[in-house]
């Protein structure tokens, strides 16, 4: 058994995003990696699509745009549901804003401060992906778009 | 001849729902699910932490054990509404067969006649001999096969009792299973048979007997044949058989025997209580297993245990009030056919079955040994082939203040 260190309480876990490595079998996440994980689930995940948890996920209003569409409303709910189904969160600000003006596209930016753990994670993924990934659009191109500090969220260490 | 299919029919139409006692699949998705996500969040064999420690709903793990249980409830719910009409006539087309009637059988003791004995006559007991019932005219055993008692014996060898009599197997005159019957009913022998002077039905039943199936019977019982399949493929499939031929505790291990050292893969022990029920046992097993398996059945090894229990109890209630106490406690969860196999904390489920008892607060002390031996409980190599048995000369030493 390993010493245990700071989030070791939230366990480690198989993401999806992207299911598995070429190299390295499954994917496993494990501490920060794990909640950034969780926070990609909520908002992937479409309400009742998980049959033994109806609750969990994003569900999008009805006769929702699909252009023109306010990202604040988009934030003041993705924030609800990341507080209430992560765990390991001590401070969370979602934000999305125009970093990349000149190919008229959007940044959803998701910083959030993990318990037992000075630090501050910066997650990043473009927001026209992410819309097309979960309305009618393949999810590659969001799956390419996910940088966590920086770096794409694909490589495992 | 169609009088049991219109009986079939109007049983159905009063009851929608052939089978009374439980739903064939009661499956319970979110206990499924827990009990998946427990079992994945366990650590590994080499003590190294699970990949899929966390119990978060939103892993991947998570989310592919949900929809897994889910569906699984889905096609047992699916299962479950299948109407019985169409069942029944999926096991008519298997071609099940409805058991006829057994005569009940019953022992009956003849005794020689005291004349006989001293004049060394033979006393013949013919066959289908009939013996009437004190109480109901209409009944009457009638004995299954023919015997005689021969011999001489002197006076004071007769006036022993019992020393001439015959044990004959009777068959009950009325088919179907056994009315009540009174011990010594059957007493009224033909004043024609000479040199017998009593007898009499002491009690023991050869075989009960059998009323004949209805085809709502002969449903039911082929469903539950149908359910195992004639086949012992899992571990529930050779218990199932085996408690057909009447074992009441069953332990079914995969590749090993006891006796034997090493891992044999096709071989399949099966351990059985009570211990003479094993040839039985054997026999049905050998028709129903798969063809490459090994199959060896053996009877359960009993390890007589006794020692000290010292309970602590209510103070107004006698020694023999708390003996009988731990006594029930013993008989009813403890001894075979109950308690576990091979039981490593046997002294815990003594003391917890004590304690289930109304007046017995706890155990704090008990001290348990081998009987033979004399070796502590502690001590002992239990292996999981064995059942404990407290014998009669446990003492109880109650605590009352």
């Amino acid at each position: 058994m390993s010493a245990i260190g700071p989030l070791h309480h939230i366990g480690s876990a198989w993401t999806l995003w992207p299911p598995y490595e070429t190299r390295n079998g499954l994917n496993i996440v494990r501490g920060s990696r794990k909640i950034t994980h969780d926070i990609l689930t909520v908002c992937l995940l479409r309400r009742g699509e998980d049959p033994i948890h109806p609750d969990l996920g994003i569900s999008p209003r009805l006769f929702e745009p699909l252009s023109g569409y306010a990202p604040q409303f988009w934030i003041y709910n993705i924030q609800q549901e990341i507080l209430k189904w992560v765990a390991g969160i001590q401070q969370l600000y979602v934000d999305v804003g125009e970093f990349k003006d000149y190919r008229n596209d959007l940044t959803a930016t998701i910083q959030f401060v993990p318990l037992e753990e000075p630090d501050i994670h910066v997650l990043t993924f473009g927001y026209y992906a992410y819309q097309g990934a979960i309305w009618n659009q393949g999810i590659d191109q969001l799956l390419n778009s996910i940088q966590l500090d920086g770096e794409p969220f694909r490589l495992t260490l | 001849m169609y009088e049991q299919y219109f009986r079939l029919s109007e049983y159905l139409d009063q009851d929608a729902s052939l089978i009374q006692s439980r739903r064939l699949y009661s499956l319970d998705e979110n206990a499924l699910y827990s009990a998946i996500m427990d079992r994945l969040a366990q650590p590994l064999p080499n003590g190294e932490e699970s990949p899929f420690s966390s119990r978060s709903p939103t892993t991947a793990h998570a989310i592919l054990t949900g929809g897994m249980a889910y569906y699984q409830s889905v096609l047992a719910e699916e299962f479950n509404h299948v109407p019985d009409r169409t069942l029944i006539l999926l096991l008519r087309l298997m071609g099940t067969r409805m058991s006829i009637a057994e005569y009940p059988v019953i022992n009956q003791v003849f005794r020689r006649a005291p004349e006989s004995l001293l004049a060394g006559i033979p006393a013949i007991i013919p066959l289908n001999l009939e013996v009437r019932s004190q109480y109901d005219p209409t009944l009457s055993v009638y004995t299954s096969l023919a015997t005689s008692m021969e011999g001489t014996a002197g006076v004071d060898e007769v006036e022993r009792e019992g020393v001439h009599f015959v044990n004959v197997p009777c068959r009950v005159s009325r088919i179907g299973a056994l009315p009540n019957v009174r011990l010594r009913e059957f007493t009224l022998l033909p004043r024609s048979l000479p040199f017998v002077s009593e007898s009499f039905n002491d009690g023991r039943i050869v075989n009960p007997g059998r009323d004949a199936e209805t085809l709502v019977e002969a449903v039911l019982r082929a469903r539950e044949d149908f359910r195992t399949g004639l086949r012992c493929v899992t571990a529930r499939d050779y218990e199932f058989a085996a408690k057909l031929v009447g074992a009441q505790k069953v332990r079914v291990m995969v590749g090993f025997s006891p006796g034997a050292a090493g891992y044999f893969g096709s071989l399949t022990s099966v351990v059985v209580y009570p211990p003479d029920i094993t040839p039985s046992v054997d026999a049905i097993l050998a028709e129903r297993v798969l063809a490459n398996r090994q199959i060896f059945t053996l009877p359960a090894e009993i390890i007589p245990i006794d020692g000290v229990i010292k309970p602590r109890v209510v103070p107004n209630l006698s020694n023999l009030e708390v003996f009988n106490l731990v006594a029930t406690a013993i008989a009813t969860e403890v001894n075979p056919p109950y308690g576990n196999w091979g039981d490593s904390n046997f002294a815990q489920t003594v003391a917890i079955a004590c304690e289930r008892q109304v007046g017995i607060f706890g155990v704090p002390e008990i001290s348990l040994r081998h009987t033979i031996t004399g070796e502590p409980l502690e001590s002992l190599d239990i292996q999981p082939w064995q059942l404990l048995e407290i014998q009669s000369t446990l003492q109880v030493e109650p605590l009352r203040t």
